[in-house]
């Protein structure tokens, strides 16, 4: 089996699937539906954007009791990324880890075990993740679909069972002041010095951990203005902070950040995602957790994800749902890899999983 | 007199000459051209716009004892704006006080008495002041030089501006590295790197509250090439624009270095000396006597924070001072000038001129 993966894993990574690249994506869903031909299959479009629900039901539909949600688009890379090379065990290449070798698992397990399984089983097939998937997954669940259990194989977790994302606010801060002639300051107030400190009264309250931290993070990603001339005191300015949450800071982390506001600067929203949370005591979760001891003599780790990832949209709809993916590293760099091995264990897993449920 | 300055200054008023309007810029310079037919005239030409310097001499010449500068480009006004009209013994229209209405007297005076002297007087006529500056300073790269300039700037109301703050603009840029924003602990923001650059910097050089002589830095701009918000920006750009005190002139930039952490870069502009001249140089001197002996009232000198052609001057060892007639509302929706103080500069500015050539006997004692 484990040769059959790498070979359809390498099939994938020579496709540059860059979520911009709307003909490899397409292209990258033609080989997967050629892998998958006989089973029956839903198609979604979403301003141009294809996804697919296969199913192991004789007729299309979309509630499933088990659901693999699998992402087939990568980050933008060189060229030489979408060569790949087998090397120490690993197997470097673009989506290597991210997470095309977990989809190829996913493709080939369906395929040998599908018709075995008494019960709903789905594999989403989506190529605009690294892009926030409004148009893949949300589309999908905004047309019907729905699971009992959902399994991504999102890159990250390393064989661990990550059950908690991070949420996301972007906001915008927009800071007001008087313009005036740069050789008389004091005529003006000058809007960028304001957010100036206020920011730094953010970085005080939030300042970034050295190491991984359980704990909201604030990335100030971009500070303008719309001043063009440097002989003039601006009168506006912003900033964009990306801000990673917990889910127990839900409704505190927009409340302190409000608080360290003077009266001439606003904040906008722009962006929210929820923070995820499924419990440890979920059946399935549980189920998985048997499956993973079966296979490896040992007892996986629950694990936390820094990040958000598709799942989120299973999240807003109640819809428990986990990351589960095999072991790699460099996701989104020039060294991304798979290890091998581990998807020996990964396909071995999750097929213990799916056939341990009845 | 009154008259034909009030008529020459609204037909310059009338054409909405916005600085680097060059069909605009030539129409003003033909209305000028029909003023002064008798005298020769030199072309500049800088970014495609042009400029003029009329002179006295039959001669060509680039040495002047005394160059009259007025500019005849404006910062953008309404319609009407451009419609001049009197009320209450004033002009008002865009450019009456910044400085068309001095560049007519100027136009006049020149007309009327140029030929009559002796020694080498230009008008300099520029149309970008407003913007750029480089319509006087295309002229002083070609070699123009003077003993004295008269700027016909606005905001002197009948005093001499004899200072004004340098400038220089300095660009200071701090590196991070890249990561996802979730991960914050894989990279560096560039973003909060200058912040903390330029906490110090803040502290020694606040914003004033009140007017003030000393240097003064304000942050103009502030800007990353990252565009991607769940990105740790890795570059971050800052803009600063220094008003440096002459005693700062050649230490401010070593002083902002010094105030900054060493892995971040600096970069600056020079934009402006500081300038200065004597308040007791002959000309000046000069002219305060012609103030007196035609408005009995004594000529101040003055310091201005914002720099104008005049530091042009500075730059390649000339002496210029801004001196105007009495109005308000420059760059406002209100401008105006006062009808009376532009008969007053014109007399004034004949009675300067006209004790240079009684002087020029005894040209030494100017020098």
């Amino acid at each position: 089996m484990n040769h059959k993966i790498i070979e359809l894993t390498k099939k994938f990574i020579a496709i540059p699937s860059d979520s911009n690249n709307r003909s490899a994506c397409l292209h990258i869903l033609e080989e997967a539906k050629k892998e998958l031909e006989g089973f029956s299959f839903t198609s979604f479009v979403k301003d141009d954007i294809p996804s697919l629900l296969y199913t192991n039901t004789s007729n299309p539909t979309k509630s499933c009791k088990i659901l693999f949600n699998v992402h087939l688009d990568v980050v933008p890379g060189s060229k030489k990324q979408f060569i790949p090379l087998e090397k120490d065990g690993k197997l470097y290449g673009s989506g290597a880890y991210d997470m095309k070798a977990a989809g190829a698992t996913m493709i080939l397990l369906f395929k040998e075990i599908a018709h075995k399984i008494p019960y709903t089983l789905g594999l989403q097939l989506v190529t605009d993740e690294e892009v926030i998937g409004y148009k893949g997954v949300n589309h999908q669940i905004s047309e019907g679909v729905s699971a009992e259990f959902v399994i991504s194989g999102e890159c990250g977790s390393n064989l661990r069972i990550v059950n908690q994302l991070r949420g996301l606010y972007v906001v915008k801060l927009l800071a007001s002041g008087v313009a005036a002639h740069a050789a008389y300051p004091w005529l003006g107030s000058n809007a960028l010095l304001k957010l100036h400190k206020t920011i730094g009264e953010i970085m005080n309250q939030y300042p970034v951990p050295q190491a991984p931290s359980w704990q909201p993070t604030i990335n100030i990603a971009k500070i303008e203005t719309s001043n063009i001339t440097h002989n003039k005191v601006p009168h506006d300015a912003s900033a964009y902070l990306d801000i990673r949450y917990i889910q127990e800071d839900t409704d505190i982390v927009l409340k302190k950040i409000q608080s360290l506001l003077p009266d001439e600067i606003t904040m906008e929203i722009i962006k929210t995602m929820p923070a995820h949370h499924t419990k440890k005591t979920n059946p399935f979760l549980q189920r998985l957790v048997h499956a993973s001891r079966e296979i490896t003599h040992k007892d996986p780790q629950i694990a936390q994800s820094y990040a958000g990832s598709d799942i989120i949209f299973f999240s807003m709809k109640n819809i428990d749902s986990i990351e589960f993916g095999p072991v790699g590293d460099g996701q989104h760099s020039d060294e991304e890899w798979v290890d091998i091995q581990s998807l020996e264990d990964y396909y071995r897993i999750l097929k213990h999983f799916l056939l341990s449920i009845k | 007199m009154k008259n034909q300055i009030v008529s020459l200054a609204k037909e310059l008023i009338s054409i909405p000459s916005v600085s680097n309007d060059i069909p605009k810029a030539v129409e003003i310079f033909e209305v000028i051209k029909k003023q002064l037919p008798e005298y020769p005239y030199t072309s500049f030409v800088s970014r495609g716009l042009p400029s003029i310097l009329y002179s006295n001499q039959t001669k060509k010449t680039k040495n002047f004892k005394i160059i009259f500068n007025a500019h005849m480009d404006v910062v953008p006004g309404t319609k009407e704006q451009y419609q001049p009209y009197i009320k209450d013994g004033r002009l008002y229209g865009r450019g009456a006080l910044d400085t068309k209405a001095a560049g007519a007297v100027m136009i006049l005076l020149f007309k009327e008495i140029a030929h009559k002297l002796s020694y080498p007087l230009a008008l300099q006529l520029p149309a970008d002041e407003e913007t750029h500056g480089t319509g006087t300073g295309c002229q002083l790269e070609q070699g123009i030089r003077t003993e004295f300039a008269i700027m016909a700037e606005c905001n002197s109301n009948f005093q001499v501006t004899n200072q004004s703050k340098g400038r220089k603009v300095v660009i200071i840029k701090t590196k991070g590295n890249v990561a996802h924003a979730a991960y914050p602990w894989h990279g560096q923001n560039a973003i909060e790197k200058m912040y903390r650059a330029l906490q110090p910097l803040m502290e020694v050089y606040p914003i004033p509250t009140v007017e003030t002589y000393e240097t003064t830095v304000s942050i103009t701009k502030i800007e990353t090439e990252n565009n991607a918000l769940n990105r740790i920006p890795y570059d971050c750009t800052a803009y600063l624009d220094i008003r440096f005190a002459q005693k700062d002139e050649d230490i401010i930039v070593e002083k902002i270095r010094s105030l900054l952490p060493d892995d971040v870069s600096l970069e600056s502009e020079h934009k402006h000396y500081y300038h200065h001249i004597d308040a007791n140089n002959n000309y000046i001197s000069l002219l305060r006597r012609a103030t007196t002996s035609i408005i009995g009232k004594e000529l101040p000198v003055r310091f201005t924070h914002a720099t104008s052609d005049a530091t042009l001057y500075s730059q390649v060892g000339c002496k210029a001072i801004e001196f105007g007639p009495i109005g308000e509302g420059a760059h406002n929706t209100n401008e105006w000038v006062d009808i009376q103080s532009l008969e007053d500069y014109y007399y004034i500015l004949k009675n300067f001129l006209l004790q240079i050539e009684a002087n020029a006997v005894t040209s030494a004692y100017l020098v």
